[in-house]
């Protein structure tokens, strides 16, 4: 393998393009010298490296009056339906994902409502929220009376939103954050309602 | 997506976990083999971040050994060994026998916990910086910062690669991560 420059991967310090001969170490304690740099390091390469990419697909445009044409492009001739709303596609339109063909408009409405989790690419993490804010004020004390409500909020209004993509996540930091934040909210009152008493009585 | 418009979440396995540097604290990695990708999800207590790598992108993978590693460890006996320095002064006339013991303590305590910390550091071993290639962009691997975890994980995760983009399918699906 030689490979043009572009087809080389960089060295992690310099980033100075790597000779191929320096790829794929026997084994792994054997490490090599970037040529420029000096620095020592692994590079494993794989076939993808040299591979040619696949032609961008543009779209057919229609040549037959009688021939489908795409919802997006009136002028190109339709390959494919979309899997989700039906609307007939050209090859520039047609996006392959999870093993079926979305067009456009599905792909971002499917992106901003959170329905495809593959192009899910960040996720707040409410439960944790909670926690902190049902926990940290307490080292003050005086911000508990937000905190606790802000803590009680967050676990019902997130409730049912979905956490961390991984299945491992639960929500037991809700149920800890609710009763830790329920517990000073009490507190509260017991301690405004004793100050209450305390001015009538006298 | 299946019938309620919702996508079912998709099985990943734990390949390894470790931390990456950011400016306020450390973020957790953790790195995870799916069907035809690896996920590697980035947890900095508030959010959490997905970056997909696609068996079939993926052109190179680099592991460079970080220098800095050998200077943690002297940083640390170093700021764990700086206030024993002023125990000089405590062997004076005039200093009671009580401030003299009380620094002790309080010295040992110091030095201890650094002496915890630098001995976490030497058994976790040498750390590195593990990058994943595409043709479009050059990511760090913060599951794989240490030297160990890279020989490994590497041996599988090289194989996944390599069997996807040779048969075009990736092998062993929902199998095991770690391949000798």
């Amino acid at each position: 393998m030689t490979g043009t420059p572009a087809q080389r991967i960089p060295c992690g310090k310099c980033r100075q393009r790597l000779p191929p001969e320096l790829y794929n170490p026997q084994d792994f304690s054997t490490m090599t010298a970037c040529p420029a740099c000096g620095a020592l390091q692994q590079v494993y390469s794989f076939p993808a490296l040299t591979r040619n990419l696949d032609p961008i697909r543009t779209g057919e445009r229609i040549v037959d009056e009688s021939e489908a044409s795409c919802f997006n492009h009136p002028g190109k001739r339709a390959e494919k339906s979309c899997d989700q709303c039906g609307r007939f596609i050209c090859g520039l339109c047609e996006v392959e994902l999870e093993g079926q063909c979305l067009c456009p408009d599905c792909l971002s409405s499917g992106r901003t409502k959170g329905k495809l989790t593959s192009l899910t690419d960040e996720r707040i993490l409410y439960d944790n929220i909670a926690l902190m804010l049902a926990t940290l004020p307490i080292l003050t004390i005086s911000l508990t009376l937000f905190g606790a409500p802000a803590a009680l909020y967050v676990c019902i209004r997130h409730w049912n939103t979905p956490l961390g993509l991984m299945k491992s996540r639960r929500r037991w930091r809700f149920v800890v954050a609710a009763i830790l934040a329920t517990l000073q909210i009490c507190a509260w009152l017991i301690f405004f309602i004793s100050i209450f008493k305390e001015v009538t009585d006298g | 997506m299946d019938s309620d418009g919702k996508s079912a979440a998709p099985d990943y396995q734990q390949i390894c976990k470790g931390k990456k540097r950011s400016f306020l604290w450390r973020q957790t990695c953790t790195l995870w083999k799916g069907r035809d990708h690896f996920l590697l999800v980035t947890n900095n207590l508030l959010v959490e971040r997905y970056q997909r790598f696609y068996f079939r992108d993926i052109q190179g993978i680099s592991v460079l050994p970080r220098k800095s590693w050998p200077y943690q460890l002297a940083g640390l006996l170093l700021f764990g060994t700086l206030p024993m320095a002023p125990v000089v002064f405590l062997f004076r006339d005039d200093v009671p026998e009580s401030a003299r013991y009380g620094f002790m303590i309080v010295a040992g305590v110091i030095f201890l916990l650094f002496f915890i910390l630098f001995l976490v550091m030497l058994a976790k071993g040498r750390t590195c910086l593990c990058r994943f290639h595409t043709a479009v962009q050059t990511e760090e691997i913060g599951a794989i910062n240490r030297l160990h975890v890279a020989e490994q994980h590497l041996p599988g995760i090289r194989n996944f690669i390599e069997a996807a983009q040779l048969d075009g399918q990736p092998q062993n699906q929902g199998g095991e991560t770690a391949v000798p």
